[in-house]
């Protein structure tokens, strides 16, 4: 476990950056104002589907200290052809935010006008108008996957449950920072900051919209907030950069309102599933049939592939059948949310699975665990791979050991604790597709210097997954130094950093640790390589192999009080720089399951959550009592960063289960519900956060850096623990249609509405 | 501030109006646009810092031209003078013990001036409604948003931001307990959380977990991460 480190899995080790955070010193992108005099703001179309057939500005270009107007003629990345209500027609660049925000209402549009796609399962009918976002057709299958014969599997089954689960909701992020960029020219030469969850791409993506040479491109980030997966795309920063084009290459300040930030941006698909599982009586899994319909949104090509990832993997079964197909409709994009497509897939089997153990008089705890694949199982089709960890077990047992549940658990709707409230509990299990090795080689620099201290230079943002500082620990862990001796002294710059890979899918800890696990390993064998030309090493013959380092001393293995500290080796040799690449996930640590290590493998996340509930049948509102959650890390690296993580899981996901949701206007299309007014998030009234309760355990991820992976995703789980606990209470399902578990839907499955 | 009922008696005129007619007209609230005011003063004396004009006059600060209501002027100065600047307001703004003296336009608010003018970039904007907490500052100790008030109704206002409550090098106590804790997670919310928590602080040194979760409940934080924030700032520094 965590002791035989020295620096990976301490609990007292800070964020590299706390000191910036906490004194107002951390410079997000719109806080790089210097020479900033420019402000840019957007036109949003007012009609969900048709095409742009003029655009007059005359009026706002002649309003005082407007300087600027650009509409699709000049940004690559917007078109003529509308596909939602709210996408962007035009910009405004002006002296201040608020002229530039009133001269876009002096531009007026002609559209001509088409009608609609707006509800799914409409788009979906023959007849119904074409959202024009797929060619051809509304739907188009996602993906389709086969194992063993699923007809014979349900017939042979005990019991069947078909569980037809309707459209959840669509959630955007609503990050509190607001997407933006600030931009300006150099000549041919592009700069601009930006928050961003992968600022190589970022860069990547405005040199291909801007149709320029890469190195033309210089991209940055400091410190970004709330990357839930909103903030892979450019698209703000290429409208800065075109705006400041606009403006005569003065730097642009461009930060989307509330309104532009809801309309304009990604946000999680909504899902609708009929998943048919048979079982034998002791509930063993004879067959699943599972169908998945994501709403793409005006996003072709959004990422509703995975809605099944965790049914797949979680459990065995021989005879399976899984359908992902997309429909396409006139609304906003679709993209990732603190995870991919596991969320509302995950949501909707953990469903299924209750809805079964509830038919077959079980306890829902007892069926996951029964059908629990095993950790060093092999994948259940091609290709025939093992995992490099699978904590589900592990997190399920104590999970459940820590909440008590097993003394808790009753018969749905059977828990009366006093008049008109009723008492509830659930728990659930997940495995998700990231914390994964990246599959696209990640590089790390790093610097010695002749102060004996370490530099890392990274290629990605100080975002809120603590990634960053993951890294300084893995950096210090491999060299032998003391954390307080590596530092961060450059980051997010793409001009001199490797591309360190996405802060998203919680992919960075284990690929970008990689990297600087590698490239630490690299300067070792550099400082080892000179320390043994000199004393006391010289004299005793000693060869790298016969070193160690520990709190940046280096020192011979047989006699640990005879050495040199970095700074003395590094005196002599000057600055030692280390570069290193991440590696595609193979086993490294130990064999699984027969399979030999150096063999390529998966590496997943896994958590369990255990949701209990006290709901008031009178008012229908829902109180969370308790709710925890158990998450493998594989190798906790940053201690206090993954307590962060995982409070940050429970919380959100009990904003995902009681409040968020988009609300349109069926006869516009319009999304109505665009500021913290109107789109609900938590605040510290809604729960008592006293009452989560959050652990690691760590089973040793056998592909990644110090066995360890990332976090952030699989908290998903505790959105179904949730509504599951909510089912226990009252023997009842809540109609999850479009959105959380609202008083009033809790009434309705009551009967009471 | 007081008004002589002369003055209540000729103030026609809504803040948010005031704000429309960007500074043609002036309705109790403190403005240093000297030159407008003189144009416009009915017998009212400039005191001190905070300047007080009434105004039942509608004089054309370009060409002096006087009309009998705002709607005339108003109309006259889009016609005559289309690309005319407004009439601007000179603040003396005092901030982290610093005065400022500045040239803000009547829209202005102080969170744009403190991070675009003064280049005090720790004060956030994330919802520009006054929805979300992240601009919260200090004005006299007490907690605002910065995002709703006028950079001109801060004149003679102590105003804190967080750059305010560090020396600059030493983080101040509660800043450090918030390091302590690591009660933040990627930072944006956590100055407007931190002077909120100061506010609350300045009136209740040692306040129970109930206090902060009402103090603390006009914050959004969409990393969710509201437990380490409650903990460090129930009891006090």
């Amino acid at each position: 476990m965590a002791s035989e480190y020295q620096v990976i899995g301490s609990a007292v080790s800070h964020d590299l950056h706390a000191a910036h955070i906490v004194s107002g010193k951390a410079d997000f992108a719109g806080d790089r104002l210097a020479g900033v005099k420019l402000y840019g703001a957007l036109l949003l179309s007012i009609v969900a589907h048709g095409t742009v057939k003029n655009i007059d500005a005359t009026r706002a270009l002649s309003e005082p200290g407007v300087k600027a107007v650009i509409t699709h003629a000049d940004c690559p990345i917007w078109t003529r052809n509308i596909r939602q209500w709210g996408q962007e027609v035009a910009g405004v660049i002006a002296d201040d935010p608020a002229t530039a925000s009133a001269a876009t209402r002096l531009i007026t549009v002609e559209y001509d006008v088409l009608p609609f796609a707006f509800d799914p399962d409409e788009a979906m009918q023959k007849g119904a108008p074409l959202s024009d976002v797929y060619p051809g057709a509304n739907t188009h299958l996602v993906s389709e996957l086969t194992r063993g014969d699923v007809e014979s599997g349900l017939l042979s089954a005990h019991t069947v449950v078909e569980t037809i689960q309707p459209w959840s909701g669509s959630y955007q992020h609503h990050t509190l920072e607001p997407h933006q960029a600030i931009a300006w020219w150099a000549g041919e030469e592009v700069y601009v900051w930006t928050p961003s969850q992968h600022i190589h791409s970022a860069r990547r993506y405005l040199a291909a919209a801007l149709d320029m040479p890469i190195t033309r491109v210089h991209a940055f980030t400091h410190f970004t907030g709330c990357g839930l997966g909103d903030k892979n795309p450019a698209s703000a920063a290429t409208i800065a950069a075109v705006m400041s084009r606009a403006a005569g290459g003065a730097p642009v300040h461009f930060q989307e309102s509330r309104r532009e930030n809801a309309l304009v941006n990604t946000r999680q698909f909504a899902v609708k599933s009929s998943i048919k599982m048979g079982a034998k009586s002791d509930g063993t899994l004879t067959a699943i049939d599972a169908r998945f319909w994501g709403d793409g949104g005006r996003n072709p090509s959004a990422p509703i592939g995975d809605v099944p990832f965790g049914l797949r993997n979680t459990y065995t079964c021989p005879n399976a059948y899984f359908r992902v197909d997309m429909v396409n409709t006139n609304t906003p994009l679709r993209g990732f949310w603190r995870c991919v497509g596991d969320p509302p897939g995950a949501f909707n089997y953990d469903i299924a699975l209750d809805k079964l153990a509830f038919r077959l008089g079980m306890n829902p705890y007892d069926l996951r665990l029964k059908n629990l694949r095993s950790p060093d199982a092999l994948s259940q089709e091609p290709p025939l791979m093992v995992w490099g960890g699978n904590g589900v077990a592990l997190c399920l047992e104590r999970v459940h050991q820590e909440s008590g549940y097993g003394s808790k658990w009753h018969e749905p709707g059977t828990g009366v604790q006093s008049a008109g409230r009723q008492h509830g509990i659930a728990i659930t299990g997940h495995l998700d597709s990231h914390g994964s090795v990246s599959h696209t080689i990640r590089g790390a620099v790093l610097t010695l210097t002749p102060d004996g201290r370490c530099l890392i230079n990274v290629g990605g943002a100080r975002a809120s997954d603590g990634s960053l500082t993951a890294c300084a620990h893995i950096v210090a862990e491999t060299l032998g130094m003391k954390y307080g001796d590596v530092s961060c002294n450059e980051w997010g710059n793409t001009d001199v950093s490797l591309d360190a890979g996405m802060q998203a899918g919680s992919t960075f800890t284990a690929s970008a640790g990689a990297a600087f696990m590698s490239a630490a390993q690299d300067a070792r064998a550099k400082v080892f390589a000179a320390a043994i030309l000199r004393e006391p090493f010289l004299s005793a013959n000693a060869a790298a192999g016969d070193l160690d380092a520990r709190d940046g001393f280096v020192f011979l293995k047989n006699d640990p009080t005879r050495g040199l500290t970095y700074r003395q080796v590094i005196a002599s040799t000057g600055p030692i720089a280390g570069t290193g690449v991440s590696w595609s996930p193979t086993l490294r640590s130990r064999s699984i399951g027969g399979v030999p290590i150096g063999s390529p493998c998966y590496s997943n996340g896994s958590a369990a959550a255990c949701a209990e509930v006290a709901v008031d049948t009178e008012t229908g509102e829902v109180e969370i009592t308790g709710l925890w959650n158990v998450v493998d890390s594989g190798r906790t690296i940053f201690k206090q960063g993954a307590v962060k993580q995982m409070n940050s899981g429970c919380e959100l996901m009990i904003g995902q289960a009681l409040y968020y949701g988009d609300i349109y206007d069926r006869a516009s299309g319009a999304l109505l519900n665009t500021s913290y007014i109107d789109a609900l998030h938590p605040t510290t009234l809604d729960f008592d956060t006293g009452r989560l309760h959050v652990q690691d355990v760590e089973s040793d991820d056998a592909a990644g850096p110090y066995g360890a992976h990332g976090i952030g995703e699989p908290c998903v789980t505790n959105y179904s623990a949730i509504v599951c606990a909510i089912f226990n209470a009252t023997g009842k399902w809540v109609d999850t249609e479009k959105g959380g578990c609202t008083p009033q839907k809790v009434l309705k499955a009551l009967g009471k509405d | 501030m007081s008004e002589s009922p002369k003055e209540e008696e000729n103030r026609g005129l809504s803040r948010r109006a005031f704000l429309r007619d960007a500074g043609l007209i002036v309705g109790g609230v403190a403005i240093g646009s000297l030159t407008f005011a003189n144009a416009c003063k009915d017998g009212s004396t400039l005191t001190g810092r905070a300047t007080t004009v009434v105004a039942n006059r509608f004089v054309c600060p370009v060409d002096g031209k006087e009309f009998p209501s705002l709607e005339a002027l108003k109309s006259h100065y889009s016609s005559a003078h289309p690309r005319a600047s407004l009439p601007t307001g000179i603040v003396t703004l005092s901030v982290n013990g610093v005065d400022y003296t500045i040239q803000a336009q009547p829209w202005w608010t102080a969170a744009f001036v403190l991070r675009d003018k003064l280049g005090l970039f720790g004060t956030k904007v994330g919802c520009e409604l006054g929805a979300c907490g992240s601009c919260t500052i200090l004005s006299d100790g007490l907690p605002v948003l910065a995002c709703l008030t006028l950079a001109v109704e801060c004149q003679g206002k102590n105003l804190t931001t967080i750059e305010g409550l560090s020396d600059g090098i030493t983080l101040g106590p509660l800043q450090q307990k918030f390091y302590d804790n690591e009660a933040f997670q990627c930072g944006f919310c956590t100055p407007g959380f931190i002077m909120a928590a100061q506010g609350l602080l300045n009136t209740n040194p040692k306040p129970t977990a109930d206090d902060v979760r009402l103090a603390l409940s006009g914050h959004i934080c969409t990393c969710q991460n509201f437990k380490k924030t409650i903990e460090t700032v129930t009891g006090g520094v």
